[in-house]
């Protein structure tokens, strides 16, 4: 029988409420260019890099929950009515979660610097198809507003949220590192996704 | 089969339809979808606030150790204002009294006499460009009931527009900002007969702080530095509320002459707003503002 995992739970529901509560709160604060640094986006990505597919699936649906909830997407609707959404922040993190996870597999897991790769990979491609369903919404559905260029979403939002990401990731990989849900140390087998955990072992089955 | 259902695409694939199925059944109006998910919020708030808390008095802290020699300036600097604006208030005193005598004389209406307005503290703000709803404090319980249709106008300490009251709980309330891509108001120029036009959110413009202003009449002069005010159109807002000057104006094509607006309002460094409610008569009907759909409310 399998010991109930105090510590995991413990350590993410703290780093949970920590991610989500800064973002939300002091987002303004944190700002350059425009674009805000995106904690909860990079807690998800790294949390499924670190401990896999699993890890990142939940805290990935949790904190898109909480966004939901807290900051959800406005659209205008079919009906030319504006809708508050719901779901669309825990599809964004579940799949940034599943991408995640299945980065730099074999030798590289629980590699430091390609967890930065990691954060930069899916934060561009989270960038861009936000870019691409933004302007597919506003051409054929809404038919309001104005989406901007694609140059300039490259120039002024995805080139410096990205930035903005790896800045945000160096004190969340430190924490996931040092003071994450596991402990440091001999390799587990975990068999849900097949991902060893602990430090220095890189190897997965 | 226990090999299919602990795939992880087969995880991938079933959890991506049912949150599509969420998303979609959330678009149609009147869905439960939003209601499911109210407890959570319900449930997060007080963590939120509490975090915040912590973190609003650290800053004070900080605040204090730091800025103790400033703040005896800007004291010593306040208490010259002080003397001069009391100075200003005798006088006021006696025009207010004139202006009393006037305005019942000529049937002269307060701008926002039938509008109660709530002062409300922002709570959350947006998560990134595209999550980008602001909660605050005041919710049903506070009399910030939303009706089908309606939407309240949501403004600063300088009654400067800010934005609209889009979705209310027991306790909070989601507002979008005017920088938004769907926020679309009619307003009109500060003056007698301005000229009227639809103020809107800018994906592009609004990294810069602007809005964009379309519909304008080709007959028009628009000029720099013109004041931007509601036009009440509609009756989703309340006429003549400031919303921001002219920045720069486009006649390259006379059949789509744009302008670009810079709002006096910048959400980011609001931490209250106030939430204008039309006063109920005491039929139960709203004096201020009428039921109105999305697009009545344009125009």
């Amino acid at each position: 029988m399998r010991r109930f995992p105090f510590r995991q739970v413990i350590a993410y529901t703290v780093y949970i409420i920590l991610v989500f509560c800064i973002q939300v709160s002091y987002s303004s604060e944190m700002s350059f260019m425009g674009q805000i640094p995106d904690l909860m986006f990079v807690f998800t990505v790294l949390t499924a890099y670190y401990f896999g597919f699993r890890d990142g699936v939940i805290v990935g649906l949790i904190l898109g929950l909480l966004r939901d909830c807290f900051c959800a997407p406005c659209v205008t609707g079919l009906d030319g009515s504006l809708v508050v959404t719901c779901g669309i922040g825990m599809l964004v993190m579940f799949l940034a979660a599943s991408v995640a996870s299945a980065f730099f597999t074999g030798r590289m897991k629980r590699n430091v610097p390609f967890s930065f790769v990691t954060v930069a990979v899916v934060t561009m491609l989270y960038k861009l198809s936000g870019y691409v369903l933004t302007v597919f919404w506003y051409m054929t559905v809404s038919r309001a507003g104005n989406a901007e260029s694609f140059t300039d979403h490259i120039v002024r939002s995805l080139l410096p949220q990205t930035g903005l990401n790896l800045l945000a990731a160096v004190p969340l990989v430190f924490l996931l590192k040092f003071l994450g849900p596991y402990k440091r140390g001999p390799a587990k087998n975990r068999e849900d996704d097949k991902i060893i955990s602990g430090e220095g072992n890189w190897v997965t089955y | 089969m226990r090999k299919l259902l602990t795939s992880k695409w087969f995880i991938i694939l079933v959890t991506v339809l049912i949150l599509i199925v969420i998303i979609g059944v959330g678009f149609i109006p009147g869905s439960p979808v939003r209601n499911l998910v109210k407890p959570v919020s319900g449930l997060a708030s007080p963590v939120q606030g509490f975090v915040k808390n912590i973190g609003d008095m650290i800053g004070d802290a900080r605040s204090a150790l730091f800025d103790g020699i400033a703040i005896r300036e800007e004291n010593e600097s306040l208490k010259e204002q002080i003397a001069q604006l009391q100075y200003s208030l005798t006088q006021s005193e006696e025009a207010a009294i004139r202006y009393e005598e006037l305005k019942d004389a000529l049937h002269i209406k307060d701008t926002f006499s039938k509008y109660d307005v709530y002062g409300v503290a922002i709570l959350s703000r947006d998560a990134d460009e595209w999550f980008s709803v602001i909660r605050v404090d005041a919710g049903s319980r506070d009399g910030v009931d939303l009706g089908s249709g309606q939407a309240y106008a949501v403004v600063d300490v300088e009654m400067n527009l800010v934005g609209r009251v889009i979705e209310t709980d027991a306790t909070n309330s989601k507002i979008l900002t005017l920088m938004h891509e769907s926020f679309r108001v009619s307003c009109k120029v500060n003056e007698v007969n301005g000229a009227y036009v639809t103020m809107s959110g800018d994906a592009t413009l609004k990294k810069n702080g602007l809005c964009l202003l379309t519909d304008i009449n080709p007959d028009v002069v628009l000029e720099e530095g013109d004041v931007i005010v509601t036009s009440g159109e509609g009756g989703l807002f309340p006429e003549g509320i400031p919303v921001g000057t002219v920045e720069a104006v486009d006649y390259s094509d006379p059949l789509n002459v744009t302008a670009t607006l810079r709002p006096y309002t910048d959400v980011s460094q609001l931490k209250d707003v106030f939430i204008m409610i039309p006063v109920q008569d005491e039929e139960g009907e709203t004096d201020g503002a009428p039921d109105t759909t999305e697009s009545e409310a344009l125009r």
